[in-house]
């Protein structure tokens, strides 16, 4: 037990950010108040609730940390980002370090604090841990690769996230904004978190279920949303992708501290990350394509003259990537963008009865056409066309023309989505537009969304913005065959 | 093999009695919180009829597991759209309540009334059919669907087929403990119609609101008298609302504000207090516990077993005084009793160090005890003897009413748990002295009511209302109940305290008790006999008669939910002279009953216990 050893008793502050919370206000002090860490100091903002929120939160506040709390009340919604700016970073300097409760979740651990102020004595400098819901879900927090910057390796570090009280100092208010100079009113967790995380290398996840995350707290910005996907409202989620796309701060020195701040404003669209995935040279080799080819043309006779009758233009490694998804998917496959590539994708399908392609076309034309050429491949009973016309589709900055999924209803859920983006003007916008598109279309579990890129360079931002609107998600790109980008749900610990 | 009842068996008792409007058709019959319920189902189409049909349970029973402990004994309702009648029956049948009906559209009354017909409830449950709306006047129906009747809801229109009132108007003066609103978007009308009622008596509320619009009206009506939003239910956003005593200017306190909404109730009272004993190396938990009461406090005592100075996080706290006891071996876990002798005019909770106490732990204990005038100890854990008494710890022993399990209704109890007591000052003025040896608290306790005629009652709560905290040291119960000679194995003391104190019994002087004599014909089928018992009170009293009073006997009564008092009586075995004189005290109130070829059957009276045993 940490209570028998010797527990280093840094100064934390505990920031709880507070609004319309009445039903959890108390549970969530008095989790706080359960911990066995000593040095702990609440900034409680009452951002102008209409509840009880500020009564019990006053009491509770008196009565367990008394002299070691202070209170705020706002006489108007000021939002997490800007109270982070005006109540939070002013008092930064009276503490180690800070962490974040939301005044309507709670500490389920009672010795987390205790644990992540042992983290910070031995030098780490931002540390949090994982978290699960009330509504029965584990959170898909975990580890980040030093190695990488923190903005190519999703969102990981939600609940309860803690940090080294200096580094707030560095961050720029404009960070704390949208590009048109607003406050963040949502994403404001991404907003703090990964300016944060940018100063820095020296991490620590502490793998515990240690923070009870409230999902069904009726005023959450997710449950106002009737279009969010998962726990993200579309307000949080163009937030997460403006703030995805800010420069990174530098890498954080001591002698940081003392120097000047200078606002280094925005700079969208200048990152340019390294990602990890890189076409192997031997990838393209053609004997790798010949064994590649043998394989497949084994395994489904079909195929041969499915790429004979529609010349998908996909090489015999990228076909065997599709292979590789599809063999794995027990549901039905969803094709958008150039049409070709379905037929290939029907004489792939396996020997699951059931699984077949349904795929989106702009006319009656183009429907005739594919199902005549899967009739030549001998796949049309695993072939169906769906007439889809385009129109415009913007999400944050991003626009394409795009299907209409109006034609899906009584199909799916997709487990497996194709997005051939290859033909498409602006390959990246299309690809990423199509997972917001078809959220309502696609599996809940267990589901690849493949997009084909024409290099890698798109696919990175194909794998960018997704990230950027489903940070819980995972994006490989170079995934198909060395472009490409596949996304899917990491659900190793659901 | 089973007993089955001759009285169901038969049948004919129970139609008897009953009008012709009760169906024979249709009919659910579920078992729900130890109750036999009866529900007519004609429309297996209609959403609630098809759940319960489908569950064998209460429409919205998780809700309502939570929501019926909430009240006083013997509440009244008022259950505003009342549909056919699944809560109305809920809170009449399981909670005891008086409820006052409102359903407006045909299909559903008929429905509801046959549902009231058929569980015998017409004394318990008033119906009216009628709108209830924010003034008298008149509407119609709209919205009518087969395959939901809840969605059905009555709008103002002049020349209407439906008489509306508002529930100030209905009540009049009428004391009221719940109003619940299911009016498909018609609350906030039902609430402006009941200011007065939520003025004057503070009831709990739960409201749907399908919308945060919805919602957010009704916050509008109850927020400036001083309601809030405690939990939320239900697939269909339910909320139940509370009236809030977190102070709302710089006068008021929270104990204040509880004190005052149970003013003249009890004995003079000016301020609540908790006492609680620790032992050194269970600081978590120990904090854990601490925090739960302090906010809900005046101030708290801990009895520092083991320490030789004050464990730093509690120095901090104004409230919480501490006296340390380096040795430990004095008072033990009695040490939570220690703060009752400094402190007069109070109401006073003996609490542990391993259990976290809900957010209302002390507004509900307060109004539990102000319900019973303050002269009781109103506890959350307790337990209710198997007589003969041979060994406290012993399994068997007794059926345990534990703090982290449901209780839907109040239970008075021979042992109260001192972890979770409350009492009044005034009457349990117990001396610290009066705890002759360590860590029996619970005995000495139980001791000292007897002497005084004090009686004990459990207090309903949901499922983990309490919780247990991890420790890593040995409780006292693991102690005992092993016999490990330790510090803190009490067992064989315990065991000869009680044994002076036998028979203890809830029978009360000057009231009738409910005592039932029970011959068995194998003591193997002990279960399905007390199944089959017509039993309704809430604490009966229970003899019977077996062919040996064995370990195995007094485990199954123990183990089973039928946490009845207890005395078995074996047909050749000699019993103790208080047995044979309570026997002859409760006898004559008593309803004899047999089993006989695997069936219950009345059996003839007697007086005398030895005649009892006589019995062939």
């Amino acid at each position: 037990m940490l209570d028998t050893q010797s527990i280093p008793q840094l100064k934390c502050i505990v920031f709880m950010p507070a609004r319309n919370c009445e039903m959890y206000a108390a549970e969530a002090l008095l989790s706080l108040a359960r911990q066995n860490h000593e040095g702990i100091f609440v900034v409680y903002v009452d951002d102008a609730s209409e509840d009880q929120t500020g009564q019990i939160a006053q009491h509770h506040l008196n009565s367990l940390f008394p002299g070691r709390h202070d209170y705020i009340r706002n006489n108007e919604k000021l939002g997490k980002s800007r109270n982070i700016w005006e109540h939070l970073r002013p008092r930064a300097k009276s503490a180690e370090f800070i962490a974040i409760l939301d005044a309507d979740d709670r500490l389920e651990d009672p010795t987390i604090l205790a644990e992540m102020a042992s983290c910070y004595a031995d030098g780490q400098d931002v540390v949090w841990s994982n978290f699960f819901t009330d509504t029965g879900y584990k959170g898909q927090n975990s580890a980040l690769d030093p190695a990488r910057s923190p903005r190519v390796q999703g969102w990981r570090t939600s609940h309860f996230f803690s940090f080294r009280a200096a580094l707030l100092d560095n961050i720029p208010e404009s960070y704390f904004k949208d590009k048109n100079g607003n406050w963040f009113m949502g994403a404001c967790d991404v907003a703090l978190a990964i300016p944060i995380l940018d100063q820095t290398r020296n991490y620590a996840f502490i793998p515990k279920l240690a923070y009870r995350y409230t999902a069904s707290n009726p005023f959450s910005l997710h449950n106002l949303d009737q279009n969010s996907v998962g726990l993200n409202s579309t307000l949080q989620s163009g937030n997460a992708q403006q703030i995805m796309r800010m420069k990174p701060l530098p890498i954080w020195t001591e002698t940081d501290c003392e120097a000047k701040e200078t606002e280094n404003g925005h700079m969208h669209n200048s990152v340019q990350p390294s990602l990890v995935a890189k076409p192997d040279s031997l990838a393209t080799s053609a004997q790798w394509d010949a064994k590649a080819v043998e394989h497949l043309v084994a395994a489904h006779p079909n195929l041969l003259m499915a790429q004979a009758v529609s010349t998908p233009d996909l090489t015999p490694l990228q076909v065997l990537a599709f292979k590789q998804i599809l063999q794995n998917t027990s549901g039905s496959v969803l094709c958008l963008g150039r049409d070709d590539i379905a037929v290939s994708l029907a004489a792939l399908l396996g020997e699951h009865a059931g699984a077949k392609v349904t795929c989106l076309v702009e006319s009656d034309q183009a429907a005739a056409v594919l199902e005549a050429k899967a009739d030549l491949a001998g796949v049309s009973q695993r072939l169906v066309t769906r007439k889809a016309p385009r129109a415009p589709r913007r999400m944050g900055t991003e626009e394409a023309p795009f299907p209409s999924v109006a034609e899906l209803e009584g199909d799916g859920p997709f487990s497996v989505v194709v997005a051939d983006a290859r033909g498409e003007q602006n390959e990246v916008a299309f690809a990423v537009l199509g997972l917001p598109t078809l959220a309502e279309h696609i599996a809940i579990t267990g589901f690849h969304y493949c997009a084909l890129t024409s290099d890698l360079t798109k696919a990175n931002r194909v794998a960018e913005g997704a990230l950027a609107l489903a940070p819980s998600l995972t994006a490989f790109a170079g995934a198909l065959g060395g472009t490409g980008c596949v996304i899917f749900a990491n659900e190793k610990e659901q | 093999m089973s007993v089955h009842s001759k009285l169901k068996a038969e049948g004919q008792s129970v139609k008897a009695g009953l009008s012709a409007t009760v169906p024979t058709m249709n009919v659910t019959r579920i078992h729900s919180f130890q109750q036999d319920v009866a529900f007519y189902l004609p429309n297996c189409s209609d959403h609630i009829q098809k759940i319960i049909h489908g569950t064998k349970k209460f429409y919205e029973q998780s809700m309502l597991a939570e929501i019926g402990p909430l009240l006083p004994e013997t509440p009244t309702v008022a259950d505003v759209g009342a549909n056919i009648g699944n809560h109305s029956l809920f809170f009449a049948k399981v909670i005891g309540a008086k409820v006052l009906a409102f359903e407006p559209n045909p299909e559903a009354f008929s429905i509801l009334e046959a549902n009231v017909a058929l569980n015998q409830l017409t004394e318990e449950i008033d119906l009216h059919k009628i709108g209830v709306g924010s003034s008298a006047g008149r509407g119609e129906i709209n919205n009518v669907s087969d395959v939901n009747l809840g969605m059905a809801k009555v709008v103002a229109a002049e020349e209407g087929a439906v008489e509306i009132q508002s529930l100030d108007d209905v009540l009049g003066s009428q004391h009221v403990d719940l109003i619940k609103i299911d009016v498909e978007g018609m609350e906030c009308e039902v609430l402006k119609g009941a200011r007065g009622v939520l003025e004057r008596c503070k009831p709990l509320v739960i409201a749907e609101a399908a919308t945060l619009e919805e919602l957010s009206g009704i916050e509008d009506l109850l927020r400036p008298l001083g309601y809030r939003k405690v939990q939320r239910y239900n697939d269909t956003p339910t909320f139940l609302f509370q009236y809030g005593f977190e102070p709302r200017a710089a006068e008021e306190s929270y104990t204040g504000n509880i004190l005052k909404s149970v003013e003249g109730k009890m004995p003079k009272t000016t301020g609540i207090y908790a006492g609680m004993a620790t032992v050194s190396g269970n600081e978590v938990a120990l904090r854990a516990a601490v925090t739960s009461l302090l906010p809900q406090v005046d101030g708290l005592f801990i009895y520092l077993n083991g320490f030789s100075e004050v464990p730093s996080f509690l120095r901090g706290f104004d409230k919480v005084k501490c006296h340390l006891d380096p040795d430990g071996t004095r008072y033990g876990d009695a040490g939570k009793f220690w703060g009752l002798g400094q402190v007069r005019d109070a109401i006073y909770l003996t609490c542990d160090d391993d259990i976290l106490y809900p957010k209302d732990y002390i507004a509900r204990m307060t109004q539990e005890l102000a319900d019973c005038g303050g002269q009781s100890v109103i506890c959350v854990h307790g337990s209710l003897l198997i007589q003969p008494l041979e060994n406290f710890y012993a399994n068997g022993a007794r059926s345990v009413l534990h703090f982290a399990n449901e209780l839907i209704r109040r239970r008075q109890v021979h042992v109260p748990g001192t972890g979770t007591c409350a009492f009044h000052s005034a009457v349990v003025d117990i001396a610290l002295d009066h705890f002759a040896a360590p860590n029996m608290a619970d005995i000495w306790l139980t001791k000292f009511m007897a002497e005084k005629d004090i009686v004990s009652f459990a207090v309903p709560h949901r499922k983990g209302w309490l919780l247990p905290l991890k420790v890593t040291r040995p409780t006292i119960y693991e102690a005992s109940s092993n016999a490990s000679k330790g510090a803190y194995d009490t067992s064989a003391k315990q065991q000869s305290v009680l044994n002076e104190m036998l028979p203890l019994s809830v029978a009360k002087p000057n009231a009738e008790p409910s005592v039932v004599c029970l011959s068995l014909e194998k003591d193997s089928n002990i279960l399905s006999a007390l199944k089959e018992l017509p039993v309704a009170a809430r604490d009966p009293i229970l003899f019977v008669l077996c062919d040996a009073v064995t370990d195995d006997l007094r485990a199954r009564i123990a183990q089973s939910s039928y946490n009845w008092e207890v005395h078995l009586v074996g047909r050749n075995q000699t019993q103790a002279a208080h047995q044979k004189d309570l026997f002859a005290q409760l006898a004559p109130a008593a309803s004899f009953w047999k089993v006989e070829r695997r069936r219950l059957v009345a059996d003839e009276a007697v007086q005398d216990l030895s005649d009892w045993q006589a019995q062939t």
